[in-house]
């Protein structure tokens, strides 16, 4: 255990705990002092001031400090105005700030810890604090968004508890012991059976959580329902912690089972993800339901990379960056939509946006070339090496031919889709051009930082942090499953 | 039979039992006797293993499930208090019929597996897969609330059996969990049940699928 483990969540949830406190006018000042608190916890981590576990741990950190950062910075003037228009009582934004910092300090834990038990109730509480503020907004269809959420995807984290006692305990392991590689305890006791059931209920367990088809129902209405800061969050960063997680166990588990097994179930749920994504894509008419399918698809990219192993699965820890700044901008960019035309829906009258608005337009516009793949955005650099892994493996070579037909059935469904709210005149039934709409610099201003991550993230990445990037490559080659 | 097997057994049986009863009432007492099966099994291995801190175990379960969660899940609505409207959308019969299915499969696979106490492991398996699919045959939003916390009694205890390298009180930290959990259900449905004024969760279109 490092200390760091302790004072990084702890310190948000603090602030969290402070925020919730003290009387409405310190609010801002609160959240302020959290974002400050994450720019000095990526900046002494980024100078070597403490360490995370392991190099995939620090990379993880990052990416969640980075996203974090943004978020909660776009988080003030969008909720702000997101109360306004629907006449938010002061005591539920302050509630949205707390329970936004809890979020925020449990996927920290996520990538400090080491425990798998704990990581467990970390993952229980990111889940717990994530279904309270997919219903934040308290009407039907918020709630019952929340309630879908609640109940499916705890029914697979109970599953992934017992899976994860299973497992660690069939393979000899330890389960008290704070490392990703508990020292063998009962070596005798060792059942690769029952190691092997352990290892596939945390991937159906954790898999529920990752949003992996067929176990992905919960992701659509959640991710729709909720605000857009809490989507983006939950696409770029609940999803890849429970992806991790399910990396991680199997990582354990690997010296007592064979890792065909746990390569196949992988592959197996992250091409069933791409399938259901590639026939729910093209349907989609509200914004925020077409990045969600989207997260669908990419966290199955993600998860057929460490499936696939060796570059695909570098491919694979890349893509969650990728990944994560794509989306954050593009739940962000249909939050702006939502606040300027009170919809995301091109069928209810958000149309026409590159006229009307066209910053948000344009930010949609990249923010979509880059989530389909196109080069050089960002997302394309790390689709490339889970490709190119994947072709790399002979074994492997007909799942890659099917997940690239896949990707590009996905490719032109978000391809056809686009029109709709990028150039189709007025709203529904009016085809005259409407007025321009103002669009608030200080929502614009986070995503137009997020949109140069996607342009220069994918190469750029490694080049800004090639030490801890080397890392991460070695630690995949040798110490994967 | 020794308590162990008694009190895991009591744990399948109150799983099964959860998912026939009609009432909120009925489920609600269900409930906390399977939680005190739960603290019967940390009992025992309390009084069997070295490990003194497992009456910490004892303490939070009968504490926090026997004693606030039912609390919890009990106060908030007239609604919630009153007999469920809704049918099941399958016979008590065909759900006994998979609840044996789902036993018989259980002990099979935990004998096939070759773990130590295959038939104590095999009924704890078949409590869980009871409590699954409990909580999809039923539609009445506080019954799969129960079943959901249900489960989770059921791998508080399944933990405790299977997890023998649990060398630490790791586990209060997965009953607190509990804690929250209920807290959380409680306030997302009984939100909802305000709004939607039912139970049945088929009356709620954007859960029907």
């Amino acid at each position: 255990m490092t200390g760091a483990m302790i004072w990084v969540p702890g310190t948000l949830v603090g602030l969290g705990m402070v925020v919730w406190a003290l009387p409405d006018r310190f609010l801002k000042m609160g959240v302020r002092l959290a974002l400050v608190f994450l720019l000095a916890a990526l900046i002494s981590q980024w100078a070597g001031a403490w360490h995370a576990p392991d190099a995939l741990a620090s990379w993880f950190f990052r990416i969640i400090a980075v996203i974090a950062i943004i978020v909660v910075w776009y988080s003030d003037p969008y909720i702000e105005r997101e109360a306004r228009q629907h006449r938010w009582p002061p005591s539920r934004v302050k509630a949205y700030f707390a329970l936004l910092l809890l979020f925020v300090a449990s996927l920290a834990a996520v990538s400090l810890w080491t425990s798998f038990l704990f990581l467990w109730v970390d993952m229980e509480i990111v889940t717990l604090s994530s279904v309270v503020l997919v219903g934040i907004e308290a009407d039907g269809r918020s709630l019952e968004a929340a309630w879908r959420f609640l109940i499916v995807t705890e029914a697979g984290g109970l599953l992934a508890l017992i899976g994860t006692v299973v497992a660690v305990s069939a393979s000899g392991h330890s389960l008290g012991v704070w490392s990703f590689h508990p020292a063998l305890r009962y070596p005798l006791a060792v059942n690769t059976r029952w190691a092997l059931a352990g290892a596939y209920m945390i991937l159906v367990g954790y898999g529920t959580k990752a949003g992996l088809a067929p176990f992905h129902t919960w992701l659509p209405d959640a991710h729709s329902e909720a605000p857009a800061p809490i989507s983006s969050l939950l696409s770029a960063l609940k999803l890849a912690s429970a992806a991790l997680l399910i990396y991680r166990s199997f990582q354990m588990v690997s010296s007592t089972v064979p890792p065909v097994f746990l390569h196949d179930g992988m592959i197996v749920l992250g091409l069933l993800s791409l399938l259901i994504a590639a026939g729910f894509v093209a349907f989609q008419t509200d914004l925020k339901r077409l990045w969600a399918y989207s997260s669908i698809e990419h966290i199955g990219l993600i998860t057929l990379g460490m499936g696939f192993g060796g570059l695909a699965l570098i491919g694979a820890m890349l893509h969650i960056w990728t990944h994560a700044v794509s989306k954050t901008l593009l739940f962000q960019n249909a939050g702006i939509v939502r606040i300027l035309y009170h919809t995301s829906d091109s069928a209810h009258g958000a149309r026409d946006l590159l006229a009307r608005t066209p910053w948000t337009g344009g930010l949609l516009a990249l923010g979509a070339a880059g989530i389909v793949g196109l080069p050089p955005l960002a997302p394309f650099w790390s689709e490339w090496l889970i490709v190119a892994g994947g072709f790399a493996v002979p074994q492997y070579r007909i799942f890659t031919v099917i997940a690239v037909a896949l990707l590009v059935a996905i490719f032109i469904g978000i391809a056809r889709r686009m029109p709709s709210w990028l150039f189709r005149p007025g709203p529904v039934d009016r085809e005259e051009v409407l007025d321009r709409i103002d669009e608030p610099w200080s929502l614009l201003v986070p995503s137009v930082v997020l949109a140069v991550l996607v342009i220069g993230g994918g190469i750029g990445a490694p080049l800004v942090a090639p030490h801890l990037w080397h890392a991460v490559v070695r630690e995949a080659f040798f110490h994967s499953f | 039979m020794t308590l162990l097997d008694l009190a895991v057994f009591l744990l399948w049986s109150t799983a099964v039992l959860m998912a026939m009863v009609k009432t909120n009432r009925s489920v609600n007492l269900l409930f906390r006797i399977q939680a005190l099966g739960e603290a019967t099994v940390a009992a025992v291995l309390a009084v069997t293993l070295p490990y003194p801190w497992l009456w910490l175990t004892v303490a939070a379960v009968v504490i926090i499930k026997v004693l606030i969660v039912p609390r919890i899940l009990f106060r908030n609505d007239p609604l919630v208090q009153g007999d469920y409207g809704a049918r099941s959308p399958f016979g008590t019969t065909a759900l006994l019929f998979f609840f044996l299915l789902a036993t018989v499969f259980a002990l099979v696979l935990a004998h096939w597996m070759k773990i130590g106490h295959p038939t104590l492991v095999g009924i704890l398996l078949a409590a869980l897969l009871v409590s699954l699919i409990h909580m999809s045959s039923r539609y009445e939003a506080w019954s799969i609330a129960r079943a959901l916390l249900g489960l989770e009694t059921i791998c508080g205890a399944g933990i405790l059996v299977i997890g023998l390298t649990l060398e630490e009180p790791a586990d209060l930290a997965v009953d607190i969990v509990a804690l929250f959990l209920a807290l959380t259900i409680s306030w997302v449905a009984s939100t909802l049940m305000r709004l939607k004024r039912t139970v049945d969760v088929r009356e709620i279109k954007e859960l029907i699928g």
